[in-house]
């Protein structure tokens, strides 16, 4: 069991049902041994509306499909997107 | 109150034969709708008349309602489905099922969108003969 994880990568979105509420360019997830996943991301494109909706999934695309988290809350500051995801979900 | 005119995503889920189903888009929102409509005619240069292409009126409608199903491949594994793939990658998938199951879920979308439109008329009439 790890203490700590970290993982990064290029494209990645986050969605509300089937609509795109964000684009990524890069992003970033952390996780404690205990403590919930944050996601640090950096956005090409915003819908600041959808991003209001519930629920919301941040999802990293993989071979043969998507590692997908559920977002409990996010935070947009120009566009740069801060989040806390619940539990791996895919 | 003012009435909210943003589409919420619901899905509803449409029986099919041997015990599958497929989930569709409840409502179409005006984006969808309209790339729904242009999708359905012909590609044609400038200037000349726009018509309907029956061959793309099928594939149109099941891309645009279409958001998963019960569906399996050779292997019994889930066959995926997403409605945020590519259009092509979604094409390919619908172009790989059998021909009976193609009818069957134009068959099922097209009720489906029947039976939407005809709601959506009686809620209408409802607003309209409400009291201020």
């Amino acid at each position: 069991m790890f203490e700590e994880l970290e993982a990064h990568g290029g494209e990645a979105t986050i969605s509300w049902a089937w609509h795109t509420a964000a684009v990524f360019r890069t992003w970033r997830i952390h996780k404690t041994k205990t403590g919930p996943w944050s996601l640090v991301a950096t956005a090409t494109r915003v819908d600041t509306f959808k991003l209001q909706q519930r629920p919301l999934l941040f999802n990293v695309p993989r071979k043969g499909g998507y590692w997908c988290w559920p977002v409990k809350a996010v935070t947009v500051q120009d566009k740069q997107i801060t989040a806390a995801l619940g539990p791996m979900e895919a | 109150m003012p009435r909210c005119r943003v589409v919420a995503p619901d899905v509803v889920r449409l029986p099919l034969s041997d015990g599958d189903s497929v989930e569709v888009k409840k409502t179409l929102n005006a984006g969808e709708y309209r790339k729904l409509i242009y999708d359905q005619f012909k590609d044609t240069p400038d200037g000349e008349r726009i018509t309907l292409d029956h061959s793309k009126v099928g594939m149109a409608k099941l891309l645009a309602y279409i958001v998963g199903w019960t569906f399996v491949g050779f292997d019994g594994q889930p066959l995926p489905y997403r409605p945020d793939e590519p259009e092509d990658i979604r094409r390919a998938t619908i172009d790989g099922l059998d021909q009976e199951t193609y009818r069957e879920l134009i068959a099922a979308v097209t009720a489906h969108e029947e039976r939407e439109d005809a709601a959506l008329e009686a809620q209408k009439k409802t607003r309209i003969t409400e009291p201020a």
